[in-house]
């Protein structure tokens, strides 16, 4: 997600809005927030929408975690902290979806559990074995160099590419998310790749000792390979990105059946839940009004759509203001980005489920 | 486990000795797979077999039999990587008895069985071992009394085949109560409902269920690159095994149209030797659908009661099939086929009904 957020920060920057407390980059830092008794968040303070959360929920027999992040020092950090917290190995990690965020740190987590074992979807096992030779190395820092270079350009030249000047408040922006790139480039070096190891297809109940944990793929959202973990004894919901705060992270989504996803998971009737990012919730009402957005994108889409159309036809017809003030509360950094996570990827989804010309994800 | 269908009688004290070998045999199926498959003659007591699955960096292991402690040493001999997955093909104690013992020679072992398994265990298969560790000794001893007298069960005189089979089964009960009644009940980590699919390298472990059979807890292990299957005791030989009340003989013939649709080159059955042909399994399939139908077939013409629609469901050549000329094979296909599979179909049929 990075491209993205630097883009939102840059897009802040012009704007002339103070962007929230991120501004040094690397070594991350987490914050541990104790979620209930034996689970445990680790959730990246700097750039806290960048790097998927982490979850541990600690057995009497074994430890599993849910998502291990985006950066190898901290996920062998988060590791090296769950020794301290229990005693117990963590032997399993369920990888949420297949976005790098989320399972780049596999490798560290095995480095301290030798006996670990990862699971996953079927789509998201495909999609991380495919990522393989790409994601770390000069393959990874060619996609980062290629993300940055505008950056370093109006850095240099002092002039943005249509040529007009950078003001102080861009290019202080760009200067901090160039650095992030700089530190990203390092941790390309760091990466080493950790498969899945056991896939299901719908349902896997984990017996931990003492605590169960439930990991249900309930249909196409985020992306076609969504997990989530249910803690039934404590009615906790861990939901990778399928649910993500402070704006929902719909980059090559199924709208339409995420909602249906989204309506699975209400009626879970959880009341602690810990999204793929952003902070630790105690009661339902963000997880409805995702919902309800994804319901009213979808019924809009659906009402508006004639064959033919184009997307940007399609967009011109959808109408998510309500929402965008409502996720934003006027806040401008979140309205920016909810206006283009939605206005555009989530139109576009929409655009192809309805064409019947779904691109597929990963390109 | 055998399912009993014969009330013990006599009650005598044991007097055959214990089994001199571990009662299986390695076979290797090649690309580190290794079945270890029992020896014994066929009899109404059975242990089961077990799959060996070596890997690059690990091991799984199909069931979990009494013969679980002589299994690990000879899978030391094998390899000494530890075993990550055992899996239960179901509840009954020849396939999960086991566990403990695995579970303490490789404290990693993560136990997989299909979801109900886990309430199975605490109702219906501790009723089973109770039943069981009560009327084993008693039928052994009458096994015993049978052939001091030179007679079968059915008090005819006994056969060359009758007392090998006779002697195996008091063995096996022997080696049931030196195991079990102190053996500690491990629950599975993993319930899987459709299945899971383990990943390594370019070998994939498919454990999968198919539909209830044997019981309504059956999953199956199969290797698609090796063409290997282990069927848990939805394939048993020389005559399926079938309880009353455990098994539900009307689904019975498409779950194993579903396992003959992999194309499997070779079966691991529960009980019996390796299989490398689906005649046998085809044959199963064919046994169940029949009596299926003749259940169905009985009821329309107005058999009411489940010993009317005994008088009229015909398995004697499905006997001659299944038992040959074996009086051995026709007793089991008598007890573990005719009296069980019929009544299952019944109940499963009537339970439609409703």
């Amino acid at each position: 997600m990075l491209g993205l957020i630097a883009f939102a920060a840059l897009a802040a920057a012009d704007a002339g809005i103070a962007t929230p407390p991120q501004k040094s980059w690397g070594p991350y830092t987490y914050d541990t927030v104790k979620v209930g008794d034996g689970v445990y968040a680790f959730i990246e303070t700097m750039h806290s929408i960048v790097s998927g959360n982490v979850i541990a929920v600690i057995g009497t027999r074994s430890i599993l975690v849910f998502d291990t992040g985006q950066h190898p020092p901290m996920a062998h950090a988060i590791a090296e902290d769950i020794k301290r917290l229990s005693d117990k190995p963590v032997r399993y990690i369920a990888v949420s979806h297949w976005h790098d965020d989320h399972w780049v740190g596999n490798a560290d987590f095995a480095a301290v559990y030798p006996d670990v074992q990862v699971l996953a979807h079927p789509f998201t096992a495909a999609q991380i074995a495919e990522r393989r030779a790409t994601f770390a190395g000069a393959p990874c820092k060619a996609l980062l160099e290629k993300q940055v270079k505008p950056m370093r350009d109006e850095l240099a030249s002092g002039k943005k590419a249509d040529g007009s000047p950078v003001s102080d408040e861009r290019r202080k922006a760009l200067a901090v998310e160039a650095a992030g790139f700089d530190e990203q480039e390092k941790e390309c070096d760091q990466m080493r790749f950790r498969g899945v190891d056991l896939t299901f297809e719908s349902k896997l109940a984990i017996d931990l000792g003492g605590r169960t944990v439930e990991l249900m793929h309930l249909g196409r959202g985020n992306t076609a390979g969504d997990i989530v973990a249910w803690l039934p004894e404590s009615k906790t919901l861990l939901t990778g990105d399928l649910l993500v705060h402070p704006f929902p992270f719909a980059t090559q989504s199924y709208i339409t059946e995420w909602a249906a996803v989204m309506h699975k998971l209400d009626a879970l009737d959880a009341t602690t839940i810990v999204p793929g990012h952003g902070p630790v919730m105690h009661d339902k009402r963000y997880l409805e009004d995702v919902a309800a957005l994804l319901d009213a994108l979808s019924a809009q889409a659906h009402a508006a759509y004639r064959p033919g159309m184009t997307a940007d036809e399609l967009r011109s017809k959808v109408d998510f203001s309500a929402f965008s003030d409502r996720f934003s509360h006027g806040e401008r950094f979140i309205k920016i980005n909810f206006d283009y996570m939605i206005g555009q990827p989530a139109i576009d989804r929409l655009w192809q489920e309805l064409s019947g010309q779904w691109k597929p994800e990963g390109e | 486990m055998p399912i009993f269908a014969l009330a013990a009688a006599a009650a005598m004290t044991l007097a055959a000795p214990a089994p001199p070998a571990p009662g299986f045999k390695i076979e290797p199926l090649g690309g580190g797979i290794y079945a270890a498959v029992r020896t014994d003659p066929p009899g109404l007591m059975v242990d089961a077999n077990s799959l060996f699955i070596v890997n690059e960096a690990d091991v799984i292991v199909v069931d979990a039999p009494e013969a679980s402690a002589d299994m690990i040493a000879a899978l030391r001999k094998l390899t000494d990587k530890p075993v990550t997955y055992l899996v239960n093909t179901h509840w009954h104690d020849d396939h999960v008895i086991g566990n403990a013992a695995w579970r303490a020679a490789y404290p990693g072992v993560r136990i997989v069985a299909e979801a109900s398994l886990r309430a199975y265990m605490a109702s219906t298969g501790a009723a089973n071992r109770r039943h069981m560790i009560e009327g084993a000794p008693p039928f052994a001893a009458q096994m015993q009394a049978q052939m001091d007298q030179g007679k079968n069960l059915r008090g005819e005189p006994i056969t060359a085949e009758e007392r090998a089979s006779y002697t195996s089964d008091i063995a096996l009960v022997r080696r049931y109560m030196q195991v079990v009644p102190q053996a500690e009940t491990v629950l599975p980590d993993l319930d899987v409902e459709d299945g899971i699919v383990l990943l390594r390298g370019r070998r994939r472990i498919e454990i999968r269920y198919l539909g209830r059979g044997h019981t309504a807890a059956d999953l199956v292990v199969w290797l698609p690159m090796e063409r290997i299957v282990a069927t848990g005791d939805l394939v048993v030989w020389p005559v399926p095994l079938v309880g009353a009340d455990q098994s539900h003989v009307r689904d019975w013939p498409q779950t194993l149209d579903a396992l003959l649709a992999l194309s499997p080159a070779v079966f691991v059955p529960g009980h019996g030797p390796v299989l490398r042909s689906a005649d046998y399994p085809r044959a199963m399939r064919d046994l169940f659908a029949d009596i299926d139908t003749q259940v169905d077939a009985a009821r329309a013409a107005g058999a009411g009661t489940l010993q009317d629609v005994r008088k009229r469901v015909d398995l004697a050549a499905f006997r001659v099939r299944f038992g040959g000329d074996s009086k051995v094979r026709q007793f089991l296909f008598d007890n573990y086929v005719a009296a069980p599979a019929v009544e299952s179909a019944w109940r499963d049929s009537v339970v439609t009904d409703h």
